[in-house]
């Protein structure tokens, strides 16, 4: 993959996640952070910082980005939530409008 | 042509989980009341009652006291909630529904426990009743008067008269003067008569030195 391809997602713990632009840009919330002309550094640098969101929160939202793509081309499988991370990651999904 | 198919948003897979979950939801955080909006409603009494004790620090009566209005119309009956609606208005008093859930399943409680404990005395008193009226084995056994035949102190035979009073008249009877004379003229008439006599008549067994032999032969040679 191509860097301008990619985006790097960071979490709290400040574990870094590299993924598909495509992918990222399923949560609203990222694609205007990534296309709003100029005004958010992140558009700059290629890079989102999360400093609410915890590393097995976001390591699960990035799944579900990929899964998304993969279910809009047709292949509809299911996607798995383990009920512990069930509150928090509505949460977060919530504020990603995603 | 591509055909793009709507996908379930990650909100509504999480919705959908938690719902799925609800008996496992304790402490809700932070969780938006719009999203508490779509799943608390599928929770029972006592869930709800949980989540809302687990949650500390925080209010959930927006959400939850609707909940708690029909919780307590359907375990109460809608007329009890209307009259505690009536109630709070005349008084000018607003409770929130859960709260009110909860005093009326006290008050429900109590009485239940009341008419238990009125059942349970009943039954006590029941039991009583019946043990009393049992035939109870006793450890005394009552003196046989048959036995005491020999026993009498003064030597009297009072073993047929029953009462004690009577036992008492004939004994003083028997030992009045004239008794005693007519029982001494009885017993001499035994002796003249030896044939009569319950005792064996040693004259029919010849031994020469025995002592109680001759013992026995003097009263048969006092002949008249």
């Amino acid at each position: 993959m191509r860097k301008e391809d990619t985006v790097k997602l960071i979490s709290a713990e400040g574990f870094e996640f590299v993924i598909d632009k495509r992918a990222a840009m399923v949560s609203q919330t990222i694609r205007n952070m990534l296309t709003s002309p100029g005004s958010f550094a992140e558009t700059q640098l290629g890079e989102v910082r999360f400093p609410e969101i915890s590393t097995t929160i976001l390591e699960k939202i990035c799944q579900y980005f990929y899964w998304s793509l993969q279910y809009a081309s047709g292949k509809e499988t299911e996607f798995h939530i383990e009920p512990e991370l069930t509150l928090e990651l509505m949460m977060a999904a919530n504020y990603l409008h995603t | 042509m591509h055909l793009k198919r709507k996908v379930p948003s990650l909100v509504d897979l999480c919705v959908r989980t938690a719902i799925d979950n609800v008996r496992y939801l304790g402490d809700v955080g932070e969780t938006d009341l719009d999203l508490l909006e779509h799943i608390l409603p599928h929770c029972t009494v006592d869930q709800l009652m949980h989540i809302e004790n687990s949650t500390v620090g925080r209010d959930l009566s927006p959400v939850t006291d609707k909940l708690w209005k029909k919780f307590y119309e359907k375990q109460f009956g809608t007329e009890n909630a209307n009259l505690v609606m009536k109630r709070m208005k005349q008084n000018n008093a607003s409770f929130k529904w859960v709260k009110l859930y909860e005093a009326k399943l006290k008050d429900v409680e109590e009485a239940q426990n009341k008419s238990l404990d009125r059942i349970r005395q009943l039954y006590k008193k029941e039991d009583a009743r019946r043990q009393s009226r049992q035939v109870q084995l006793c450890s005394k056994v009552p003196p046989n008067n048959k036995r005491s035949y020999w026993g009498n102190g003064p030597g009297y035979n009072v073993s047929n008269v029953k009462s004690n009073l009577m036992k008492k008249a004939k004994i003083e009877f028997l030992k009045s003067q004239e008794v005693r004379n007519m029982a001494a003229v009885k017993k001499n008439a035994i002796q003249r008569h030896p044939c009569v006599s319950p005792f064996k008549s040693p004259s029919g067994i010849p031994s020469k030195g025995s002592a109680s032999t001759s013992k026995q032969v003097k009263p048969s040679e006092r002949r008249f």
